[in-house]
């Protein structure tokens, strides 16, 4: 009974094939979660097994194990698995990285150490016992070799061979996995850089290299070390995964060659590729999440939207406009500074298990701390004592402690209330003021991340719609929305899930870009046009080595701009036709106007530079539009299940709220606030100015109640 | 009424998202290497009468923000318009710590009140003097540190106002700069402005005032706790600087008399030099900073830092002390005498809990400056960077290296932006062995920057007193002092003095040694394998792993020779006790 998933073109580049299924798989912290669709029935499946951290293959075999005996399937029948992983991420976050060695200018050795551009939290400012982040490379194997270049890439010394292969010769027997090769100026001139390669290679075969001008050529030293250091710690750690994750697949029976991974650019890559890039793998798992984001805005027809994606830790959220997300070149992980572009996503440490405690200033704090699945939030009933922010929305009436999971985990309304009232007794609270607190208090944080994320670009909140997944993301979204004035929210249909849906939803990218340095103003449009066409060649080339047809590549040009003495540039798009003069003006105003928006004011009596020429393809993928509901054939008018009491401060305290069964509900029907829609891997709160509705994609649509504005 | 309790964590949520924003907006939109490399500045959000709310960035320009607004306040008060911004930077009339500390102030009007002011400060490459860069050794006078400008309306409704633009356009060496900056500077706080509108239209203009106080408040009583866990009395310390650059082999005195009584406490300056004709004096705003922020520093850096500490602090402070300095003398090098001065706080403090004690950054730090005639594009530039220091040890750990306590930004710059804007090479950026003050816990260790001239420069160097490079604590060592270097090696090899000026030649070369941190304890408690570490990160030689730590490392640098180590550290502690 699949009456969703039939419009044309979403299986299209799949072989028609009755048994063929294509599959995503993001492995989280708690679940490794698989979502599946037959290609030519579109039947879906869903599959959540838990996550095996020690090697997180396990639980992609498990996953796969068992979607193989729930589909009667086996794994020769998947025609395309993308796979989003938190291998790097971990690798980085935990210190378990590879033994890696770094060759620099002889004589620079400070620049890595002096960590350039890292800046300490507010916290931090002046206290005398402030640390940096630990290097991932200690000074013990960084060896200094010749050879310089100048600013304009003139070699002004030569490289001498000999004292490159007694560098590498002494990393050797310091017994390094791999090496990261960072030369002053490689950017303009890669040539000896790529000599040192060659030397490490010959000299040390198995060695994995890591060059700074192929892994990110950019002026700056100072980040293009820390990402090319990061290159060389995760490295060899993400090639044996990749590897063993193929090996022990296609013994399993996976026999497909369109085997993706995510990358943190918001692109899939093939895993054979990927093994090359891994420090492009650092935000693998939440980009998925943010393309899943996207995608269902195209199906809503939302441009600009704002995901929010809240689990048990996290919340990682990112502005997405003009139906794209935006990137980053000043990415961090754990103090490590990345700079090869990134999806742009603000992580905050406040998911369902963040706890609730007091603080030294007398003002309550909720979060970073979590109480992650052990023991969990204390309704759970596992031995938590610390109220989370779980408790606080039972205490508050919009989960129900006995139904968890559908009602497959029984929890205590109890427990939520006494550990609630045993913090706010410090403060004169009791258990339900303690929780209003709580809940205002994580509201205020999470709204606070999204305005920045959504300010910090200029965006008007009025303007964009929410999307919110994860397990508790859709209980805090309509308060969120109404704090930060954003008057739409949508609700997929198995928010649970999200990520492992973008997987199948997302587009195999590639960036190109040269440098460029010149006056808008008065370039040459010719050199402009010329650098766009070969970029162009080179992005028509890769999606022909990747089997894709020239008319399926989808291309965007963007020109980077600056006033002459800024040093951070805004891209701004260009037409896809030759630039003429008119667009020069046109561009012109754009970036003035894009200026005056971010920063508050712009120059237009000043001079533009143009900084670099940059082209995006992109082959589109749609296995799959958003996971629809799997709606029961006589599922009825949706109405209510029931009632019960929840608190909304707009209505005076707490007051009765209708409640609805997520898998009883189809399009067209409505569900006016206060009301609580309960379903297995989430539950949603819709807020008493505003209206539920479900769309013909099973998604619920929450807007304000009309006349009460937005 | 009444802003209750969760209200006000919401409201100050809100603040510190609207001055961050200002903050990276500054940073991200400025024009010059100083602001957007090294990160020199910062931003603020005050209340209507000008007292600081929350502020973002450089944490040393808190006391700053505060005299500088006021004095726009006496100035132009009631005839404040919404759309104004004014602009000031003469250290004699507002905050400013010294001249190139230009300050941007935005009023916030709401229907009608002024409720707020967005302000910002930010660093300028040059605004006029003497020399390039504006801050110069030979400078006597407040008036030979640049452009005096005593807070005038900048901006209006109706824009920038052209005249003052103009004559700032014609008073810096790098007007294009000069005026990038300001220009985002005032965008950071027109943006910070229509935030706070928002924020009133969303909560109410009293609960968002009334937050203000609130917050301030709190910062006060957050600092009486902490001070309450400091026993009471009296202590003292005292540093100095080798002379003014102007009186040679004159040490110049810093000292300071803390008393502490309950949650009272008083810094006493009376004891410290009378004021110096060079230009290491320090203005009352730059010497309350060292103190509150060494004190905030010391007892729990998570303290606010807004205009509470300043209602708490009591200072003796008379007029006419170099902690005190009067009309019309020089400031331009405040820097390394403050970093001094936060660093006698510091010993002071240490004095009433050793088992808190903390040793200083190297206090030799400071800045350079080369002036080109002609940078890469062919127009005039002033290369501006900061002398870092390494902070010293603490019971907690090792000091960090390349950063100060003051504020933890980096100061050095990119080579490849110096040396792509610049007529310039960088020819060794590297860490300094045996630089650190060695003990249990060994102060950071000093770096190596040396640059190859390819034009003509003017050259000038600024820094803090250099035979006394830092103290350490509780028995660690003091660390090596800065130096600068020209022509290092050949017949016309020059030792610069902490204070200098010279005029430069293609070819010269200047190599610059920042100070290490100071050392906390007895080296001799150092645990082996850390030094053994130290030995093969290149930052502790082996002779002095074995002289001053006692740890004798394997010739393969494999290990530590136990036996022996045992052997020298028994023997060293004989001697020190006999």
């Amino acid at each position: 009974m699949d009456y969703a998933i039939k419009s044309a073109g979403e299986v299209s580049i799949v072989e028609m094939n009755q048994s063929a299924w294509v599959i995503g798989i993001d492995t989280g912290g708690t679940f490794t979660d698989l979502a599946a669709v037959n290609v030519a029935t579109g039947t879906k499946h869903v599959t959540k097994v838990p996550s095996t951290p020690g090697n997180p293959a396990e639980g992609i075999l498990g996953a796969l194990r068992t979607f193989s005996l729930e589909c009667g399937a086996h794994l020769g029948q998947i025609t395309f698995l993308a796979h989003g992983t938190t291998v790097a991420t971990n690798a980085v976050l935990e210190g378990r990285g590879a033994r890696a060695g770094l060759l620099i200018n002889r004589g620079f050795h400070a620049i890595y150490e002096m960590r350039a551009g890292t800046r300490p939290g507010q916290v931090d400012l002046v206290d005398p016992r402030y640390q940096k982040p630990r290097s991932l490379i200690p000074l013990s194997l960084t060896r200094g070799v010749s050879g310089r270049v100048a600013y304009d890439g003139a070699i002004i010394e030569p490289l001498d061979e000999d004292d490159v292969r007694q560098a590498v010769e002494s990393l050797r027997e310091e017994g390094v996995e791999s090496i990261a090769v960072v030369c002053l100026f490689s950017f303009m001139n890669p040539s000896q850089e790529e000599r040192i390669g060659a030397i490490i290679r010959e000299a040390y075969p198995g060695c994995r290299v890591s060059l700074s001008s192929q892994v990110l050529p950019v002026i700056r030293e100072y980040p293009r070390l820390s990402t090319t250091a990061l290159d060389a710690y995760v490295g060899p750690v993400v090639e044996r995964y990749f590897q063993d994750l193929q090996l022990r697949a296609r013994r399993e029976g996976l026999n497909t060659q369109q085997f993706y991974v995510m990358q943190s650019n918001g692109g899939l890559m093939r895993i054979v590729l990927a093994v090359h890039y891994p420090n492009e793998t650092l935000l693998s798992g939440p980009a998925a999440g943010v393309v899943f984001g996207t995608r269902l805005g195209e199906q809503t027809g939302d441009e600009n939207l704002v995901t929010l994606d809240m689990g048990g830790t996290s919340t990682d959220m990112s502005v997405i406009r003009r139906g794209g997300f935006s990137l980053t070149r000043e990415g961090k992980i754990a103090g490590q500074e990345i700079g090869t572009p990134m999806i742009e996503i603000e992580t905050l440490g406040a998911g369902g298990g963040a706890i609730a405690w007091i603080a030294k200033d007398g003002l309550m704090k909720v979060g970073p701390q979590s109480a992650g699945a052990a023991p969990g939030p204390a309704c759970y009933g596992k031995g938590g004592q610390e109220p989370t922010v779980t408790d606080a929305n039972v205490a508050l009436g919009y989960l129900d402690a006995g139904r968890f999971l559908g009602g497959r985990m029984q929890g205590s309304a109890e427990l939520a209330r006494e550990a609630l009232a045993r913090v706010g007794r410090g403060l004169g609270l009791d258990a339900i003021e303690t929780a209003i607190g709580v809940n205002r208090i994580v509201n205020t944080h999470i709204a606070g991340g999204l305005r920045l994320t959504l300010t910090d670009k200029g965006c008007d909140p009025s303007r964009f719609t929410l999307v919110a997944f994860g397990g508790s993301g859709p209980v805090h979204a309509w308060r969120v929305a109404e704090d930060v004035g954003i008057p739409r929210i949508i609700i997929p249909p198995h928010p649970g899930i999200g990520c492992a849906i973008g997987l199948l939803q997302t587009d195999v990218i590639h960036v190109y870009m040269q440098s460029y340095l010149v006056d808008l103003g008065t370039a040459l449009l010719g050199e402009i046009n010329e650098r766009f066409v070969s970029l162009e060649k080179r992005a028509y080339e890769d999606a022909s080595v990747e089997g894709f047809p020239r008319e399926d590549v989808r291309l965007v040009r963007q020109l980077d701009l600056r006033y002459p003495h800024q040093s951070y540039e805004l891209s701004v798009d260009c037409p896809l036709h030759e630039l003429t003069e008119e667009d020069r003006a046109l561009i012109r105003a754009a970036f003035d106007a894009q200026h005056e928006q971010v920063y508050g004011i712009s120059g237009p009596d000043e001079k533009v530079e143009v900084v670099n020429v940059r082209v995006r393809s992109v082959v589109p993928q749609r296995h799959t539009t958003a996971m629809q509901t799997e709606k029961q054939p006589d599922a009825g008018e949706g109405g209510p299940r029931g009632r019960r009491m929840a608190y909304f401060e707009a209505l005076g305290g707490f007051a009765e709220a209708m409640v609805y069964d997520r898998a009883l509900l189809s399009p067209g029907n409505r569900v006016p606030g206060p009301a609580i829609v309960e379903q297995l891997d989430s539950t949603t709160v819709i807020g008493p100015a505003w209206l539920g509705r479900v769309d013909t994609f099973g998604n619920i649509i929450i807007e304000k109640k009309s006349g009460e504005g937005a | 009424m009444t802003v209750d309790p969760i209200t006000l964590e919401v409201v100050r949520n809100r603040l510190g998202e609207i001055v961050g924003t200002m903050e990276r907006l500054l940073f991200h939109s400025g024009y010059s290497p100083i602001l957007r490399e090294s990160f020199d500045g910062s931003a603020c959000i005050l209340d209507g009468n000008g007292q600081a709310v929350v502020g973002s960035g450089m944490p040393i320009h808190l006391f700053p923000y505060y005299y500088t607004v006021q004095a726009i306040i006496q100035r132009h008060g009631e005839r404040m318009r919404p759309g104004d911004a004014f602009i000031l930077n003469d250290p004699y009339v507002g905050g400013s710590l010294h001249v190139p500390d230009v300050a941007i102030v935005t009023p916030v009007f709401y229907q009608g009140q002024r409720v707020a002011f967005c302000a910002s400060i930010a660093h300028k490459p040059d605004i006029g003097g003497l020399v390039a860069g504006s801050s110069g050794a030979g400078a006597r006078e407040i008036f030979h540190e640049g452009l005096l400008i005593p807070g005038v309306r900048y901006w209006t409704s109706d824009g920038v106002n052209p005249d003052v633009e103009a004559m700032l356009r014609h008073n810096s060496r790098t007007p294009d700069e000069v005026l990038g900056d300001l220009r985002a500077q005032v965008g950071c706080t027109r943006v910070g402005r229509r935030r706070l509108m928002e924020l009133c239209d969303e909560y109410g203009v009293e609960t968002v005032t009334e937050s203000f106080e609130l917050l301030i408040q709190r910062a006060e009583r957050l600092l009486r706790m902490e001070l309450l866990s400091l026993p009471d009395g009296e202590q003292e310390a005292e540093g100095f600087l080798d002379d003014d650059g102007v009186d040679l082999g004159h040490p110049v005195r810093f000292h300071v008399r803390i008393r502490k009584q309950g949650e009272e406490i008083e810094f006493d300056y009376s004891g410290s030099n009378p004021q110096v004709k060079g230009p290491v004096n320090l203005r009352p705003q730059s010497s309350e900073t060292a103190a509150a922020l060494a004190l905030i520093g010391y007892l729990d850096p998570s303290i606010p830092i807004n205009d509470g500490p300043r209602r708490l602090l009591r200072f003796v402070n008379p007029p006419g002390l170099v902690t005190n300095v009067q009309h019309p003398a020089p400031i331009n090098t405040y820097y390394a005498t403050m970093l001094l001065l936060f660093s006698c706080v510091q010993l002071a403090l240490s004095k009433f809990d050793p088992a808190r004690a903390i040793a200083p950054p190297g206090f030799s730090a400071g800045g350079i400056t080369f002036g080109y005639a002609q940078s890469r594009t062919g127009q005039p530039a002033v290369q501006y960077e900061l002398i870092g220091s390494s902070l010293g040890g603490t019971p907690a750990g090792d000091g960090a290296f390349g950063t100060s306590p003051l504020y933890h930004i980096t100061t050095s710059q990119p080579v490849e932006i110096l040396e792509t804007e610049y007529p310039l090479q960088v020819t060794r950026f590297e860490l300094l062995p045996d630089s650190a003050g060695d003990g249990k816990h060994r102060g950071g260790p000093a770096y190596l920057r040396e640059y190859r001239l390819l034009t003509e420069a003017k050259f000038s160097l600024r820094r803090g007193g250099a035979r006394d490079g830092g103290w350490g604590v509780v028995g660690g060592h003091g660390p090596r002092p800065s130096t600068c270097i020209v022509n290092p090696g050949t017949d016309c090899e020059e030792r610069l003095p902490a204070l200098a000026t010279r005029d430069l030649k293609p070819g010269d070369i200047v190599r610059l040694t920042s100070p290490g941190g100071g050392g906390y304890g007895s080296p001799l408690e150092r645990d082996p394998l850390a030094v053994l570490e130290d030995v093969r990160n290149g930052l502790v030689s082996r002779e002095v792993a074995r002289e001053v730590y006692g740890v004798v490392v394997r010739p393969g640098l494999d290990g530590v020779d136990e036996m022996a180590t045992a052997e020298v550290r028994g023997g060293r502690r004989e001697r020190s006790a006999g």
